[in-house]
């Protein structure tokens, strides 16, 4: 049997080795040790592929030590990954991102054009890059053909294409089998993280060989080499050009780490929990250490080996076993260049397929009248073939440039040249998520200008030298004007080509980026997610109510909507979890502002986040808020906010506020039917902090010359008086859940002395500070009642923030006394202020009894403290009363049924 | 210079209340209840009285009446107040108020009516 | 991991970043072998080692920060 049937069968047995891992992986899917740092840190290293395999080696033979570029960056970016890479992950999972250029359509307003833009610039770069690593491989096939005198099989001609077949079988089995694309791929991450132990053992194990089997150690090797011509280039990098260089593909592979399709696959896409991210800081660098440690070895190795370049050094790996006549650890090296080409091809793919289905795919459906209504029944059956054809796809492209316009190339520079790229989405992504100016138009002119000047620099030579077109544009110039040559664009001439057309265009893309988005301005939309992109950490907890939403929207409606792309179970599951999470009840109609940014959110985990923004916008009809007067002021300030910096922090509390506000509107409407004066007397206790809002945001807004403090001293009052309205808004709500009897109030058996201790600890701190002199008088023996812990908290808490209120203001005295009397026990609490006239001790258990009983008014309050305190002790079945003490104050005391055994 | 009283409980429409009246041109006057606005008007007998109805102690009503039969009939009174009812309005033109104006109020408009009562 | 670690780390990326780039680098930059080694390598994987190490203990006292921090 020839060496190249063996080759056939190890790699054939390799690839079914990978189905059978992901297999499993995917079975154990739910097994929590299957999610762990270093399977996350080793799917990092998907980064080292093929070409770092072979080319490394083929690159430091002749080029000596600039090949390292490719990993300083990303060991610079290491330390950053909890401030960089985290914030992505968060706002991705936050908005079910799942690939780079959703991520930038989303920062600018959930644009399709972005979207589709930044995609088909992934395709352009990344397609080449995936042509290379099969033409590594079926280059490394050819060696070992060649290596078995003369024999060229048809099969060799096409291994890559064979090779394509297999992938696209594997991509598609598990990094496409959910249609949900934020879900994870489990099965996918094992295989990856497999394959990056694989390829760096393969390796290393190579190293030790070259070093210390063929040499006598490193030093060895140095000390040999040195005799070489060529030397001392090879160790270190030109005083001249070489610093430039080095800085430039530096800042190139620092983006690179991050911004790669795949990267981001992995990284961002497949993380399930942030503190992973902790351990690949320091284990990442070390992977990359521990795989670049014999590349210059094996290199200068190499050289002295086989003197006079009569073997291509992309090849030493794979040749200097099979010189010596060790097969065996030829084929294992081969295996370890299979491993990083595969895991490449799989992780490539599955973005790729999964950016091409959201962001033109789908688009593309939606758009196009006929082709939604024909595909309509079944969408989501569309997207997940689509999504799988598109690999298929996507595979096939790539095979056709390495068959037809790759070939004359090394794996090096086209590599590089997807890594320039890729790099053009730096200043739109990571510019916009820490700058909150950053706009749409700044974002398509970035783009724009980045993609020209790289095609222009490093894609069009690529063009000339595949000899598609002439070659006077590369001499002449465009045009036939000198300072426009690409290789030399305006006239600056780099020794090497990249960094330039990286330096160009990074430039060009940044300064575009930064000069349209300071002279145009912001959507509304746009503000939204600019806010929610750089202060993340601020709104993950509070996304789904930090985004406010207007509009009219049923229920069925968006079931039907997600049923489609998700399937019925799978969104009935969803509903009726997110419906208990959030208390809405069942046989609601209306969707409000929450249930419309949960499917939102579902649907861009399928269909990316723009596609998903539109097809939301045609089940639900969004028109201005219309409610009363105060939406209409919170609206005012907030359109004027958007203009004004410091507002703009503000901004959001008062949108809170105001969603709030329109949910408690809701339930008073409801209210209304039933208690006509009850709403009334709400609406008039809500007067109050409206004046207070609407003046002051009509003052901010009349007079743009105010002065800053005076500003933030309306903005503070605005805030202060939209939580005094929230204050009020809760206790209603409070109250109406406790006299529906929607709020359950659980019995335990507790002691009433405990709970007034608890209660005496929250208050302690506020008490002292007003002076107020508190004392306790607990009963020794005092029975257990049955009752709700939390709730009885809340009571004694409400009576004695009245008794501070009241309370004499120079000599403050409280105390809280236990007893027991007939069966029941006792909590009363007094104090020595005015205390209460006769006739007003039953009527002041009634809500609002003091605005509706008098001109005059009392201290602040809602009014509705001690209706909700008498409430909760009727559900206890116990008595709360009023009287006046002995000498002067009031004390107000609930007794409870002694637990009966 | 004309002059302003204001009179509020709530501190934070005092403020804002201050803030427009000043930058109007007014010398402003303010009081946090009824009765130290019954010493105010008459130690400074302002040109318009805004004022609140709902206060501690004495009420605007009250304040109003006394203006108006004890102090300076001249003296303009505009009721700024959160009782909305038919009812308040009529009791409060019945105690001789030349204006009623209901909480929340636009700034602008309320402005204007000062002006038109101060001169 | 607290505000401090997050400084640290990116105090270190500073640091690091300029430990990798010219004039730093010109240092070592040198055609000659010191023990056998090529003086620039040694330089480059004194860095590169010193990077992991003090990644990893900043990290530890990050996530141990984390667990007994309250």
């Amino acid at each position: 049997m020839g060496i190249e049937w063996v080759v056939i069968i190890l790699s054939s047995a390799y690839l079914g080795l990978l189905f059978v891992i992901a297999g499993w992986a995917e079975k154990n899917a739910n097994k929590q040790w299957l999610s762990n740092p270093y399977i996350y840190a080793l799917s990092l290293a998907v980064y080292c592929t093929a070409w770092t395999f072979y080319g490394s080696v083929g690159r430091a033979a002749n080029q000596g030590l600039d090949f390292l570029t490719t990993y300083m960056g990303p060991i610079l970016m290491a330390p950053l990954f909890w401030l960089v890479l985290r914030k992505i992950i968060r706002i991705c999972k936050a908005q079910r991102i799942t690939s780079i250029a959703d991520f930038i359509s989303a920062r600018y307003g959930k644009s399709l054009f972005l979207g589709a833009f930044a995609t088909i610039i992934c395709i352009l770069a990344i397609i080449p890059y995936i042509s290379i690593q099969l033409k590594a491989i079926s280059s490394s096939f050819r060696i070992f053909s060649a290596d078995v005198a003369g024999s060229k099989g048809l099969f060799f001609n096409d291994s890559a294409f064979y090779l394509m077949v297999i992938l696209a079988v594997f991509t598609i089995f598990f990094g496409s089998r959910k249609i949900d694309a934020s879900q994870k791929n489990t099965g996918l991450i094992t295989v990856v993280a497999f394959e990056s132990l694989f390829k760096l053992f393969a390796f290393v194990v190579l190293g030790f060989y070259v070093t210390y089997g063929l040499f006598n150690g490193f030093s060895d090797i140095f000390i040999k080499s040195s005799e070489l011509p060529y030397f001392e280039r090879l160790i270190t990098i030109d005083p001249v050009d070489g610093y430039g260089d080095w800085f430039w593909l530096n800042i190139l592979s620092f983006l690179a780490i991050i911004l790669l399709p795949r990267q981001f696959h992995v990284a961002v896409k497949e993380n399930n929990d942030e503190n992973h991210l902790k351990k690949a800081i320091w284990l990442f660098p070390l992977y990359l250490f521990l795989i670049n440690v014999f590349v210059l070895p094996i290199a200068l190795g190499g050289n002295l080996l086989f003197p006079g370049n009569s073997v291509d050094a992309d090849t030493y790996v794979l040749v200097m076993p099979l010189a010596q006549g060790n097969t065996f650890l030829a084929l294992l090296v081969f295996l370890g260049g299979f491993s990083a080409a595969t895991s490449m091809i799989i992780v490539s793919t599955s973005a790729l397929s999964i950016m091409i289905s959201n962001n033109l795919m789908i688009p593309g459906i939606l758009r196009s009248e006929f082709l939604s209504k024909k595909l309509n029944p079944q969408l989501n059956k569309v997207v997940l073939r689509g999504r799988q054809l598109m690999i298929v796809v996507m595979l096939m492209l790539a095979y056709l440039y390495y068959k037809y316009i790759g070939q004359p190339f090394p794996l090096v520079s086209i590599g590089l040249i997807s890594f320039v790229g890729v790099a053009q989405f730096a200043p739109s992504a990571i510019g916009g998520m820490f700058w909150k100016g950053g706009n749409y138009k700044g974002a398509i002119a970035s783009l724009t200008v980045g993609f020209l000047v790289w095609m222009f620099t490093l894609v069009l030579p690529t063009i000339v030298n595949a000899k598609l077109i002439d070659a006077t544009i590369l001499n002449e110039g465009l045009f036939g004007l000198s300072w426009l040559k690409p290789q030399a664009f305006l006239g600056v001439d780099f020794s090497n080509n990249v960094s330039q057309g990286f330096m160009w265009s990074i430039l060009c893309n940044g300064l575009a980026y930064v000069g349209v988005s300071a002279l145009t301005s912001q959507s509304i939309k746009e503000t939204n997610q600019a806010e929610v992109f750089v202060d993340i950490f601020k709104y993950s907890t509070v996304y789904e109510s930090a985004i406010v939403w207007k509009g009219q929207a049923f229920i069925t409606d968006i079931k039907n909507l997600l049923s489609m792309f998700l399937g019925k179970r799978r969104t009935d599951l969803a509903f009726e979890r997110f419906s208990d999470r959030n208390a809405i009840e069942q046989g609601t109609i209306e969707a409000d502002f929450r249930v419309v940014n949960f499917a939102e959110k579902l649907l861009s985990g399928a269909v990316g986040s723009a596609s998903a923004r539109v097809l939301m916008s045609s089940v639900v009809k969004e028109e201005e808020i219309k409610l009363e007067e105060v939406f209409n002021i919170l609206q005012e300030t907030q359109r004027y906010i958007t203009d004004n910096k410091e507002l703009k922090k503000k901004s959001v509390e008062l949108e809170t506020a105001g969603v709030k506000l329109r949910q408690a509107n809701k339930e008073l409407t409801k209210l209304d039917e039933l208690k006509d004066e009850f709403i009334s007397t709400v609406t008039h206790e809500m007067r109050t902090p409206i004046t207070s809002i609407r003046a002051l945001s009509e003052i901010i807004n009349d007079n743009e010359d105010l002065k800053t403090e005076e500003r933030a001293k309306f903005l503070d009052t605005i805030v202060e008086e939209t939580k005094r309205m929230e204050r009020l808004i809760n206790q209603v709500l409070d109250l109406e859940k406790i006299e529906s009897g929607k709020l359950e109030i659980p019995f335990s058996t507790i002691h009433l002395n405990d709970v007034a201790n608890e209660s005496v600890r929250k208050v302690k701190q506020l008490i002292s500070e007003k002076g107020i002199a508190l004392s306790t008088n607990l009963h020794g023996k005092l029975p257990l009642v049955k009752g709700n812990r939390d709730r009885l908290v809340q009571v004694i808490l409400n009576l004695m923030s009245n008794a501070i209120k009241f309370c004499d203001n120079s000599n403050g005295e409280i105390t809280i006394t236990t007893s027991t009397r007939n069966g029941s026990v006792e909590l009363s609490v007094s104090d020595n202020g005015p205390g209460v006239p006769k006739d007003s001790q039953k009527l002041i258990f009634e809500a609002f009894y003091q605005a509706k009983n008098q001109t005059l008014k009392k201290p602040e309050g809602s009014g509705l403290g001690l209706t909700i305190c008498k409430k909760i002790i009727d559900k206890h079945e116990g008595s709360i009363w009023i009287e006046n003490g002995a000498e002067s104050g009031a004390v107000v005391a609930f007794s409870l049924p002694k637990l009966k055994l | 210079m004309k002059k302003v009283l204001i009179v509020d409980d709530e501190p934070n429409i005092l403020m804002s209340l201050e803030f427009l009246m000043k930058k109007n041109g007014y010398k402003v006057f303010i009081a946090r209840d009824g009765s130290e606005a019954l010493g105010t008007v008459q130690d400074e007998l302002p040109d318009v009285v805004i004022l609140d109805i709902m206060m501690p102690e004495v009420d605007g009503y009250e304040v109003c009446e006394f203006i108006k039969k004890k102090v300076d009939a001249n003296i303009k009174v505009v009721f700024l107040t959160a009782k909305g009812k038919e009812s308040d309005f009529e009791k409060g033109y019945e105690v001789g108020a030349d204006f009623y104006m209901t909480k929340p109020f636009s700034t602008k408009k309320l402005v204007d009516k000062v002006n038109e009562l101060a001169n | 991991m607290s505000k401090k670690v997050v400084t640290y780390l990116t105090v270190i990326f500073v640091a690091f970043a300029l430990a990798l780039h010219y004039p730093f680098i010109a240092i070592a930059n040198k055609p000659i072998l010191v023990y056998g080694f090529p003086a620039f390598l040694i330089y480059l994987t004194f860095v590169w080692v010193l990077l992991i190490v003090v990644g990893f203990l900043v990290v530890r006292k990050g996530t141990s920060d984390d667990t007994h921090g309250y």
